[in-house]
């Protein structure tokens, strides 16, 4: 276990901890007009922010093997897949099943380190092949396009 | 008081659903054997797709039962051949696995762990059958105040057996009863951490939880795998099959192994990677004369695929009896029972006898259809390893992406979805494991409306909690649980670490 493992589990608690006052904080400014049980909708969580901060200071004090976050060349890949998928996201339901599953696939092939024939290749098949199970054998309604079709 | 299983047959054999039976195993062994998928990525992932077949409930809930049963048959592959498991009820399996295929066994190994599987299952499919309907009627006597006492429990149950850090565990767990505050407030309509926004006003669904929190964060975990072992090599498979000499040298283990399986996956919160360790350690400390075990013993590949196969069947257990899941991945198929519309607990063996004994049934005739199908398929089956991950993960985007848009036809659920897998993606980075979360979720929702209906009904009053036998039974038990390690570590002398548990 080298110290940057632990150092990163301690902030890792420290963010729980805060997690667990805002958490409790929350519960305590719900307004409450009436409740029908005696706990109300704020007794349970003010509990659980209770057992969350006693946990995360516990683990402060006894940090134990987190890895933490990925830096560099996994570090920025990562960031590339979050943009990839929420950019696909994003199209989905604008360009259409179609367009946005293509460049979709073939962006995120090349990430996982195909060669652009090998992705644009699989990319294409993905896309036909699914379309047509999810479409004609499942008969599931996929999106157009919101910018295809008026 | 077996009728329901006569009526469970007569669902079961009807063309249709031998059918989806068979197209459960298939696919889910195919799913649990994709490297880095295993059996609860490969429920979750088929989930919403097996929903949108517009099957009846006891068909659909057939298809899922194969599909997970087959998952955990699958998911043994990654690990005997390639050392890697598919998740952590296989680790236990690639401690012996992977030395036989090392020393070119490994159509023996996969033979024998068939087999293992098989008879396994098969224990532990009879003592549901038995077990169930009995524990069905203890469980219709249950109130809110007695469902609460399950609930802590089932919490105290899961902190000391799931994961191997207690406290990460027990964080996790929180983390996931949280989640499930969000949204409307049933009883009172007050909006809780909303935000202010109307799309979490019914909360965080279950189904985008799920494929969030395991595909879109393996995805995210797949990037650094690949970048960190590229491509590992597979040992040759060659001919599946194995002796009868060699499986009555495992007979006692196997037996052994499924027993314990079934009796700690019936515990609710604990699954099958309890199963698998407490099975090989139990072999080893009785079998192990010679050293052989983590290096290719046979027996030690036998006992925990017999132990992981009984416990996933045993964790239907509490889920068919008691409506709470036994394991993370019975907590995914409560999701799929929920979005039939079906409550499982005790009544439905009177209520639904179709979907209860159907789905028992269909164990019974998935578990033979799967040991058919590896026995000579496994080598075609393995091939599914050497997929690149080029292939692999635009797949598992592609099919996380159909399966929550057609559930919601919303993209405000697929931006949820990415957010809840960074969120989960973020936790396993820092040591925490996510089946907590998911059992926080389920379990937690229960236990604040149990207690509430509890408080309500006594009018305040704390006694009720305690009230009952069968609340106290199990407040005894919850404490006993979490006691019992510290008891065990200090007055029952471990035998010596061994040698694969420390390096690993």
């Amino acid at each position: 276990m080298s110290d940057s493992a632990t150092h990163n589990d301690r902030l890792f608690a420290a963010l729980l901890l805060l997690l667990a006052i805002g958490f409790g904080a929350m519960a305590l400014a719900m307004h409450v007009p009436f409740a029908y049980d005696p706990l109300g909708p704020t007794a349970f969580p003010l509990i659980l922010s209770g057992a969350l901060a006693v946990m995360s200071i516990a683990l402060m004090l006894r940090p134990a093997a987190g890895t933490g976050l990925p830096g560099g060349r996994v570090g920025a890949q990562l960031v590339g897949v979050l943009i990839v998928l929420i950019a696909y996201a994003a199209l989905f339901t604008r360009a259409g099943y179609l367009a946005s599953t293509v460049v979709a696939m073939i962006v995120l092939a090349r990430i996982f380190g195909a060669t652009w024939v090998k992705a644009v290749v699989s990319g294409l098949a993905l896309t036909i092949a699914s379309y047509g199970l999810f479409v004609w054998a499942l008969g599931i309604v996929l999106p157009v396009g919101s910018w295809l079709v008026y | 008081m077996f009728d329901f299983m006569i009526h469970g047959f007569d669902v079961a054999l009807t063309p249709l659903n031998l059918g989806l039976a068979l197209c459960g195993a298939v696919l889910g062994t195919f799913f649990g054997a994709l490297p880095g998928i295993g059996p609860i990525n490969g429920i979750a992932i088929l989930m919403p797709l097996a929903y949108t077949l517009g099957l009846p409930a006891e068909s659909a809930l057939i298809l899922l039962a194969g599909i997970y049963t087959g998952a955990e048959y699958g998911g043994r592959m990654s690990s005997i051949l390639l050392n890697v498991p598919g998740d952590a009820g296989a680790v236990m399996t690639t401690l012996d696995g992977h030395p036989l295929a090392k020393k070119g066994l490994a159509g023996p190994a996969l033979g024998l762990s068939a087999v293992a599987s098989f008879v396994g299952a098969t224990i532990a499919i009879i003592g549901l059958t038995l077990f169930a309907p009995l524990l069905a009627r203890v469980a219709v006597m249950f109130g809110p105040a007695e469902f609460f006492a399950l609930m802590v429990f089932a919490f105290a149950s899961m902190s000391v057996m799931m994961g191997h850090d207690p406290l990460k565990t027990g964080i996790a767990a929180v983390l996931g009863v949280m989640i499930a505050m969000i949204g409307v407030d049933s009883s009172t309509g007050v909006l809780r951490y909303t935000f202010d926004m109307p799309e979490l006003y019914d909360g965080i669904d279950f189904v985008v939880l799920i494929i969030g929190l395991f595909a879109v964060s393996e995805i995210l975990l797949m990037l650094e795998q690949a970048a960190r072992h590229g491509v590992t090599e597979m040992p040759a498979v060659g001919r599946v099959f194995v002796k009868f000499k060699e499986v009555i040298a495992c007979r006692g283990a196997i037996l052994r192994s499924g027993f314990m399986g079934f009796l700690i996956g019936t515990l609710p919160g604990t699954g099958a990677s309890v199963a698998s360790a407490v099975a090989y350690t139990t072999e080893k400390r009785i079998n192990d004369r010679d050293n052989t075990f983590g290096e290719g013993d046979m027996r030690g590949l036998a006992a925990p695929e017999a132990a992981n196969n009984a416990s996933a069947v045993g964790s239907f257990v509490p889920l068919l009896t008691l409506g709470i899941p036994g394991s993370g991945t019975t907590a995914v198929l409560l999701g799929a029972l929920m979005l039939y519309n079906i409550t499982p607990g005790p009544m439905m063996f009177s209520e639904r006898p179709e979907v209860a004994g159907g789905l028992i049934a269909s164990l019974y005739i998935g578990n033979v259809v799967l040991l058919l199908l590896n026995l000579p398929l496994a080598g075609l089956f393995a091939k599914v390893l050497t997929i690149p991950r080029w292939v692999l993960v635009p797949f598992v985007a592609l099919l996380a992406f159909v399966g929550v848009y057609q559930l919601h036809s919303d993209p405000i659920a697929i931006y949820t979805m990415l957010a809840v897998g960074v969120f989960g993606y973020v936790l396993r980075k820092f040591g925490f494991s996510l089946a907590p979360v998911i059992l926080g979720y389920v379990l937690g929702g229960l236990a604040e409306v149990n207690l509430r209906r509890a408080l309500a009904i006594s009018g305040g009053s704390p006694d009720v909690l305690w009230a009952s036998g069968i609340s106290i039974g199990l407040y005894i038990a919850a404490v006993a649980l979490l006691v019992a390690p510290w008891l065990l570590a200090r007055y029952w002398r471990r035998p010596r670490a061994s040698k694969a548990a420390s390096a690993s």
